[in-house]
């Protein structure tokens, strides 16, 4: 029955509506993991008391269903000398792109059913500029930060803009340098053949270098911890101190997706997207083997965070040029090198 | 297509005349950013996705997020009345209209725009990555190798004017 079904256009329909939603579900789950996981490495008990229908407490996994009706029914407060129209599309900005950077990254086998082949990923593979488009449109996701933090008209706010870009900028190059090692020794830009090009060995284990450069460069591409200057939690004093309720939940939302989409482009890239000893024959096996390395990635984004401390702003600006860059370019030289001699 | 191309050239064309005349630096900074995606968006509709996404990635995800640090390191919310004599302004306007009009006048007798009727607007570029990476590394190889060290040339000299004492 399933196969009658089953035409591309179904299909493509199915998957863009399941991706869109096991996203933001992964989202809301992640601010839950993230409390409990610090409360956790913290050694205290974090949101637990949360329960459905006030009967079901189930280690207060319901929480982010009541954040999200507290943040639906907030008062909406726009402060008296914000740039209005700025102060309001800000989040939005931050929150489409995030958004649709996921679309590019295949998370399961591709399968043929009646001679017709199916993708599971949203954008067709043969678009040929796969990682570009992922690096492109992430890249605009910087605009939400500057925008609302300009917008604000608080010096504090726009403090934590001026850091985020100059932040995102440097880690940007090095991370897009990182990826150009990859693309070097898979030859195509699309992450179908990135993932195929790794059976049998992950891209992680020759190029130890090179997926450093993007683990690291991704925590300050998603101004997390240790490289959360833009935002300056446990200060509060970045770009979005002036923002409140839903405006302020989609800064949130847009971080924790982007933090996703870093994660499913990690795992692409470098853990070798879907596939896993015998799990990947099937294909659900495959996803089950993508998700279950994304998750993992994104458990280690919350065990980095409540682990490691601050860097301080020169530190991180030192890091990024004079560490993460010449490492990134000595991990594609030496990618060059090892391909120019191997033919 | 054409729907999509209208939407984004009256979308360039307006924001590129909104960066001029905005009276704050920030939004011009900004409508500059949407003239540029409105520009990437003409470069898919026109199959070319590897452009579009340089476009985006280096003038979009760089440049303008560079332009719009500067501006709010100086923190201009305003821009300040110019004192400009009418020399200027006549010998920079006729400038820029001869350097359109030059513009215009190789588009439009560039064998591309000959050869217009020949191409499809859809899939006419497959590939476009190795074409390019061809085409640069062999046709086009010294000025290419040029560009790359006038590039390091200006950007030592700008870290040599920044740094007053090395």
């Amino acid at each position: 029955m399933m196969a009658k079904l089953l035409t591309p256009e179904v299909f493509m329909i199915v998957k863009v509506v399941a991706v869109f939603i096991i996203v933001l579900t992964m989202v809301a789950i992640g601010t839950w993991v993230e409390r409990r996981g610090a409360a956790f490495i913290q050694d205290r008990v974090g949101p637990n008391r949360v329960a459905l229908f006030g009967k079901f407490r189930i280690m207060g996994l319901t929480q982010p269903v009541a954040d999200g009706i507290k943040f639906f029914f907030k008062e909406d407060v726009i402060p008296d000398n914000v740039d209005r129209i700025l102060f309001v599309i800000a989040p939005i900005i931050a929150f489409i792109p995030a958004t649709m950077t996921f679309a590019a990254i295949p998370f399961g086998r591709p399968f043929d059913v009646n001679g017709v082949n199916y993708f599971l990923s949203i954008l067709p593979p043969a678009t040929n500029i796969g990682v570009l488009y992922i690096l492109a449109i992430g890249s605009m996701g910087v605009y939400g930060i500057i925008i609302g933090s300009w917008a604000s008209n608080n010096k504090w706010s726009i403090l934590g803009g001026m850091r985020a870009s100059a932040q995102v900028i440097s880690y940007e190059l090095a991370m897009t340098m990182a990826v150009v090692g990859v693309v070097l020794s898979t030859g195509s830009l699309q992450l179908d053949e990135v993932i195929s090009a790794q059976t049998g060995l992950w891209n992680v284990v020759p190029q130890f270098l090179g997926a450093l450069v993007f683990f690291v460069a991704m925590f300050a591409e998603t101004n997390r911890l240790p490289f959360d200057l833009a935002e300056g939690e446990s200060e509060i004093i970045g770009y979005h101190t002036e923002y409140g309720s839903m405006k302020f939940s989609m800064f949130a939302l847009a971080e924790y997706a982007n933090m996703i989409t870093a994660a499913a482009l990690f795992v692409t890239l470098y853990l070798g997207g879907w596939h896993f000893p015998w799990l990947d024959q099937w294909i659900w096996g495959s996803i089950l083997a993508f998700l279950m390395k994304l998750i993992f990635i994104l458990w280690i984004f919350v065990w980095v965070r409540w682990t490691l401390p601050r860097f301080r702003y020169d530190q991180l600006m030192r890091l990024g040029w004079k560490v993460m860059i010449p490492l990134s370019l000595v991990n594609m030289v030496v990618v060059a090198i090892f391909l120019a001699y191997r033919g | 297509m054409v729907i999509a191309f209208y939407v984004l050239s009256f979308l360039a064309i307006f924001s590129a005349i909104m960066v001029v005349t905005s009276a704050r630096p920030i939004v011009s900074g900004l409508y500059l950013l949407l003239c540029f995606v409105a520009v990437a968006g003409l470069y898919v509709t026109l199959s070319a996705p590897f452009v579009a996404a340089m476009q985006l990635i280096v003038y979009s995800g760089a440049i303008i997020v560079l332009i719009l640090f500067v501006i709010m390191l100086l923190n201009q919310h305003t821009e300040l009345d110019k004192k400009r004599s009418k020399w200027v302004t006549g010998l920079s306007t006729l400038a820029a209209i001869v350097i359109g009009w030059g513009v215009y006048f190789t588009f439009i007798s560039s064998k591309i725009v000959m050869a217009h009727d020949k191409m499809s607007p859809i899939g006419g570029m497959k590939g476009n990555v190795e074409q390019l990476a061809d085409v640069l590394f062999s046709r086009y190889f010294v000025p290419f190798e040029i560009i790359s060290i006038l590039l390091i040339a200006a950007m030592i000299s700008a870290v040599f004017i920044s740094k007053k004492r090395l």
